[in-house]
């Protein structure tokens, strides 16, 4: 459940967000694949800019959505026709429009509800590791957008890394390396 | 800002015209739809005004839509919008000559409307009750001055674009949201008199307070249905390289995937509480659409109008890819002739002399009349000028849409 960190890898930051995608395209094409960028809001086209797949999360929606159908109108039709029928206004007991409101809002309170903590759970499972948080440039929540490369990437290198980040034109370039390493 | 260097404004497009055969497809349309209505007069007074209404109305709704939708847009800020506004603009011109055309419905009023009888009304204490609104006069002046309100303010929504492509600067913005504001009330009102007039008083001993806004929902998902068909064209043409593509059509197709979902929920709740009610003044109107072979009419609507565009714009990709957002929208717009169908037909003659159900071909072949004619006026329209307000300070935000 916890956000995987990664205790070595390289930070830099860019001023604009437009610096930023292009550098995260730079980052995929080079074949990174545990870098993240940390920025103060989303950033319009930095999915494709970073590689990212399309997340499958709507299918839970969807699945959860079917879901969310069937329990309300197997409730209601088993409660209100077998159940515990009860005459309302002379209506039949299986008086499907009264059913399609309840119907309704299950289908959107399982699919939001049920969506909302797959993509908490999932997000923490699937995301790359980060870095140590008290290592990341404050201005990642005001007005700087910050690259990470982890070391856990196979393609680091402790040596071209930083130096490759730099040369994206990053500013602040640092190595991180809280492994006790004295080689840092 | 710096970034925005980086974008050199793609080339303008200059002006764009409908493609060689849909003129002439409009025009055999016309043709179709003329000698239709032609032969109908002849034969079936009632057939052919209503025929003439649902075709007349199919098409005001289109052109009202283009001034409703500028004025949501730009009060919205609906920057995404910047380079497909000339389509609704384009639609704008049709409300002239369509708002004569629907106005000429009041001439079969008498075939049409139950409460245009005088004989009818005085042994009919019901519509004697409404006979301040309904009644001739009123119908003429108040529907009327409401299609003359839009055709100004449609206009007036239109001058301040052409202003600011011949001046530029952020004036013309703010003054199309001033402008805006006023339309999308006046535009509250008036459509409730016109869909009151020409629609809900078909069956003038019902009534529906959700009337008003039902035909706007409707107005609304034909409309965006229809602008996405035109987007979708200029995209898959290649006619707005660098100015339109597939992520201003994402927002476009949730605009009519959300109005198709708004459309159930709108219908949904109309029927639900006259049938919870279970009153006989409010039950009528769906006992009338029950019987005489008119309910699997009543049935395949809900199927048209919601079940399959919903499904078939579900996916994320349907309202990106051209090529699948056209046949979705076809279907809506389809739809919208059904409803108008389902609205009119079973509203004709009275207790005995009800109308039965019967395939729509008489007013289908007036509907695509209609279309025909809009589509001329609105191709027409489109031609007219440079086909992206390339002044608009927006259209730099515009081009750099993601969704």
């Amino acid at each position: 459940m916890f956000t995987p960190v990664s205790k070595k890898g390289v930070l830099g930051h860019f001023c604009e967000p437009d610096e930023a995608l292009a550098a995260a395209a730079k980052v995929r094409d080079a074949g990174f694949k545990h870098f993240d960028f940390l920025t103060p809001f989303p950033i319009h086209g930095m999915e494709e800019a970073m590689g990212k797949k399309r997340s499958w999360i709507p299918w839970v929606t969807g699945v959860l959505a079917l879901c969310g159908i069937l329990f309300a109108q197997g409730l209601q039709n088993w409660v209100m026709i077998f159940d515990w029928p009860m005459n309302f206004g002379g209506k039949p007991f299986w008086s499907w429009p009264s059913f399609v409101p309840i119907t309704f809002e299950a289908m959107v309170f399982w699919a939001a509800l049920g969506s909302a903590l797959v993509a908490i759970v999932a997000g923490k499972r699937d995301t790359v590791p980060q870095p140590p948080p008290m290592e990341i440039e404050t201005g990642a929540t005001v007005d700087r957008f910050v690259l990470w490369i982890s070391a856990t990437d196979p393609k680091w290198s402790a040596e071209e890394t930083p130096a490759f980040v730099r040369g994206l034109g990053a500013n602040g370039v640092r190595l991180v390396d809280l492994e006790g390493g004295s080689d840092a | 800002m710096s970034h925005h260097e980086a974008h050199p404004l793609p080339e303008p497009p200059g002006r764009i015209a409908l493609p060689g055969a849909v003129p002439g497809l409009a025009i055999a349309l016309v043709l179709v739809g003329g000698a239709a209505l032609g032969w109908a007069f002849t034969t079936d007074a009632q057939l052919a005004w209503s025929s003439y209404l649902i075709g007349a109305f199919f098409a005001l709704g289109l052109g009202v839509f283009g001034a409703a939708w500028l004025a949501i847009l730009y009060l919205a800020r609906g920057n995404w919008s910047v380079t497909m506004r000339r389509i609704p603009e384009a639609m704008t011109a049709w409300l002239l000559p369509g708002g004569v055309l629907a106005l000429a419905a009041g001439l079969g009023a008498h075939s049409l409307y139950h409460w245009s009888h005088a004989d009818v009304v005085a042994s009919d204490p019901l519509l004697l009750h409404k006979s301040p609104f309904l009644n001739m006069p009123m119908f003429w002046a108040l529907t009327g001055a409401s299609l003359l309100l839009w055709v100004v303010l449609g206009a007036a929504l239109v001058g301040v674009s052409r202003r600011q492509d011949r001046e530029g600067g952020i004036g013309p913005s703010r003054t199309a949201r001033t402008l805006s504001a006023v339309f999308l009330v006046v535009f509250a009102l008036t459509l409730s008199i016109v869909s009151f007039y020409f629609l809900l008083s078909l069956d003038a001993h019902w009534f529906s307070t959700m009337w008003a806004v039902l035909v706007f929902t409707d107005i609304v998902q034909t409309g965006t249905a229809f602008v996405a068909i035109v987007a979708s064209w200029l995209i898959l043409t290649g006619r707005l390289k660098g100015f339109l593509n597939e992520n201003h059509l994402h927002s476009l197709g949730k605009m009519v995937f959300a109005s198709t979902g708004f459309w159930a929920y709108i219908y949904f709740c109309q029927h639900m509480l006259i049938w919870y009610a279970n009153l006989p003044e409010e039950m009528v109107y769906f006992l009338k659409r029950s019987e005489n072979g008119w309910l699997p009419y009543l049935l395949i609507l809900p199927i048209l109008k919601f079940v399959v565009p919903f499904l078939l714009m579900l996916p994320r990709d349907a309202k990106r890819n051209p090529r699948k957002l056209i046949p979705a929208a076809a279907i809506v717009v389809f739809a919208q002739f059904w409803e108008l169908y389902v609205m009119v037909g079973p509203a004709m003659g009275h207790g005995e002399h009800s109308a039965h159900a019967h395939l729509p071909v008489v007013e289908l072949a007036a509907t695509l009349g209609f279309l025909g004619l809009f589509v001329l006026v609105f191709g027409w329209a489109l031609a007219r000028h440079e086909a992206v307000p390339l002044k608009d300070p927006a259209l730099a935000e515009c081009l750099d849409y993601h969704s």
